[in-house]
């Protein structure tokens, strides 16, 4: 039975791909009418009760933030294309629109059909559904937040803005999905350029009012050109790279739908490269622990990187926001900073996962005193504490206009934010499974909100760092404030140790047998 | 049958830093060929196979599918090559009828032909009973036949097979070792990475590596 007995690949791609389709589709446990209708069911639900509240208040409130003429819309439009561009090619490469079912790719990738006979229909479906998820989101976004859309002299163009945006960052995703690298990288500088180019005459001509439309004209015409060429390349897709990405898709939704996102996060760590006899000295003994720790960093280099990005740019902003001027734009500024050196503080470690696995698995290291925390937590308190203070103390130091309180009132709310940051990150390293009692439900007038609890426990760190910022900038003395993120570090850091199953006697017991092992050592020399 | 091989190696040498994972290796499969590639753990077997499926860049040397260099990007080559070298990724929630059937279709379209060739194949590794269950209603060595059918049921000019018989009893390895010998006299080249000597001595050529 070899190839010669079948028709030639391309005679009858069709009805082959949509004799697949059609079999693929009358599998087990496909959606149902009843169950989709019942989706769209709480769908409109969770809109009638929870959003059309929102937007009537937004209605009949002034904006938050007043976005002024046309023109002066126009560079914070260009900075959200850019940015929204580089996110949809970030996503791409780890989650693009080609990626399926791994048994439904694996079926079409052991044929000789053309990928663009099996995947070009969907992708161009998720475009159109990514397009219009992200002009709807845009727009109710403008909507809550802003006047955009209160005259018609800004609404127009904004709304032409916004459709152009859709259809470029859901032509990005794919672009940066069956692209190279270079090529992405082209786009990003490309869509970087097109953003200062496009800003840059509204700015000097503050005037002139097109700078919407034209922002509208030149996305919609990047998503044409574009959109084409990432179309043709659906051809050439790297099909065993696809193949991995789709079975890891697969076990991370699996993971998600059940309840452990942290797991599926887990999935989208890179693999670890180079460096291989870099831990141990030519004599033989292992390096010190702040040098394991940047040693097993390295080996992730892009990780690396966005990890001291992360908590360069995160100290700053963070710094710039404990020193602004009470309420306004500082506090986003400070929780937004606080956030990015949470995130800096994931990125740069691996060795929370064991310390983790360190307390949760069966023993493997010694009892040592201080053997399990020195090597867990020497590097990446060491590393947050470095990269968060440089970038604190450059933003502090630097000639700001708008700084409002003096450095040394600064200084202790940056201590203590970092605090909270690596309290935060200990708390969600410490998480293993979802704990049953999370699913009873809460009853109250606004309904059950056992899912906001869930919701809550899955970004539990950023949930951390969100509330502590908001309490510390609700008292008034500096040093009040770091002390209560001190506290509220310590409580994570209590609760993460129940998460392992170490109370703190039985974390006390253990260090107690370490050091009286030790001392039992010493004396009996 | 032509004389022109379907599997050709020339010097095919793979190398990760100073690491040697596949030593030069030279041969060449005929249409209607069932080889072996034999070796003790580590020496390169499954990356000569991957070689081959073009999952595995060769660092010197070359490997050929029909006269071609081997690149999965190419329809011509998906084509010729059918393999069981990495694990398939099956659907939980369909039968392993249907999911044979589904391969099947993917060749011939959705006519009674597919449906035919699917149950021969499910016959053929002893499954039919096993045809309503789902992936996880079998056991480790039922899944491996599974994974057989899957791969046997698409028309191939070479097949690659990574230690078919893993799992396996010896009443099953020889319903394996039976339907290969019979494929490979239809015209399929087969190209087999084993430990197990009952389908070393059904090989006509062998490749002993390391």
């Amino acid at each position: 039975m070899t190839t010669h007995s079948v028709a030639a690949p391309d005679a009858d791609a069709g009805a082959r791909v949509h004799a697949v389709r059609h079999r693929y589709a009358r599998r087990g446990d496909r959606a149902t009418v009843r169950g989709r209708a019942y989706a769209a069911y709480l769908v409109a639900l969770f809109g009638l009760i929870y959003l059309v509240p929102v937007f009537y208040a937004a209605s009949t409130s002034p904006a938050l933030v007043s976005v002024g003429s046309s023109a002066d819309a126009t560079p914070v439009a260009c900075a959200l294309a850019a940015a929204a561009c580089w996110g949809a090619q970030l996503a791409g490469r780890f989650w693009g629109p080609l990626v399926i079912q791994p048994f439904l790719l694996y079926v079409f990738m052991s044929t000789d059909l053309s990928p663009a006979s099996y995947l070009g229909a969907i992708a161009r479906r998720r475009l159109v559904y990514a397009g219009a998820a992200t002009l709807v989101t845009a727009c109710a976004a403008a909507y809550l937040t802003t006047d955009l859309f209160d005259r018609l002299g800004t609404a127009l163009p904004g709304l032409a803005a916004a459709v152009g945006l859709g259809a470029f960052a859901a032509v990005a995703w794919l672009w940066g999905q069956v692209r190279a690298v270079p090529d992405n990288l082209a786009l990003a500088s490309g869509a970087g350029a097109m953003a200062l180019v496009v800003a840059a005459p509204s700015r000097l001509a503050p005037g002139g009012g097109g700078g919407l439309w034209l922002l509208a004209l030149v996305l919609a015409a990047g998503a044409a050109a574009l959109g084409r060429a990432a179309l043709r390349s659906i051809r050439t897709v790297d099909l065993a790279r696809l193949a991995r990405e789709s079975a890891r898709a697969s076990q991370a939704r699996a993971y998600a739908w059940t309840g452990t996102l942290h797991h599926a996060l887990d999935l989208y760590r890179p693999e670890p490269r180079g460096l291989t006899s870099a831990l141990i000295r030519s004599g033989g003994l292992l390096r010190g622990y702040l040098a394991q720790g940047a040693t097993r960093a390295l080996r992730t280099l892009g990780r690396a990187i966005a990890a001291v990005a992360s908590l360069l740019i995160g100290g700053a902003v963070l710094a710039l926001g404990a020193a602004g001027p009470e309420g306004g734009p500082a506090l986003f500024a400070w929780m937004a900073g606080a956030v990015g050196v949470y995130l800096g503080s994931g990125w740069v470690s691996e060795t929370w996962r064991g310390l983790r696995d360190e307390l949760t698995l069966p023993p493997l290291f010694g009892e040592r005193w201080g053997g399990t925390l020195a090597r867990t937590l020497t590097w990446p308190v060491v590393a947050v504490t470095a990269g968060a203070c440089l970038g604190g103390g450059l933003a502090l130091l630097a000639p700001w206009p708008w700084r409002g309180a003096p450095v040394a009132d600064a200084a202790p709310l940056v201590a203590g934010s970092v605090v909270l940051a690596l309290g935060a990150r200990f708390l969600r390293e410490m998480k293993l499974h979802l704990p049953l009692e999370l699913l009873l439900p809460i009853v109250t007038p606004l309904g059950d909100l056992s899912g906001l609890r869930i919701v809550a426990w899955q970004f539990d760190g950023v949930v951390a760092v969100v509330i502590g910022v908001a309490t510390m900038n609700a008292v008034p003395s500096a040093l009040g404030a770091a002390a209560l993120g001190i506290g509220v570090a310590a409580c994570c850091v209590w609760m993460g140790l129940r998460r392992t199953g170490w109370a703190h006697r039985g974390l006390l017991s253990r260090l107690g047998r370490g050091e009286n092992g030790r001392a039992t050592r010493g004396s009996s020399r | 049958m032509t004389n022109f091989p379907v599997l050709a190696a020339d010097g095919a040498t793979v190398t990760l830093d100073d690491t040697t994972l596949l030593a030069p290796t030279t041969f060449a499969v005929l249409p209607g060929e069932f080889w072996c590639v034999t070796g003790s753990n580590g020496s390169g077997k499954t990356t000569l196979l991957r070689a081959f499926l073009g999952s595995r860049s060769l660092t010197a040397g070359s490997c050929s599918v029909r006269g071609e260099p081997v690149d999965m990007a190419k329809p011509r080559h998906r084509r010729l090559v059918a393999s069981l070298v990495e694990p398939i990724p099956v659907a939980r929630d369909m039968t392993l009828r249907e999911q044979v059937t589904l391969v099947a279709a993917s060749w011939y379209g959705n006519a009674p032909e597919a449906a035919e060739r699917a149950e021969r194949v499910i016959e053929r590794l002893g499954l039919p009973a096993l045809g309503e269950r789902f992936p996880h209603q079998v056991s480790s060595g039922q899944l491996q036949l599974f994974s057989l059918a899957l791969t046997l049921v698409r028309p191939a000019d070479a097949v690659l097979l990574d230690e078919p018989e893993r799992h396996l009893d010896s009443h099953r390895v020889g319903l394996v070792a039976t339907l290969l010998a019979e494929r490979a006299r239809k015209g399929t080249a087969f190209l087999v990475a084993t430990h197990e000597p009952a389908l070393v001595e059904a090989c006509e050529g062998r490749v002993e590596l390391g």
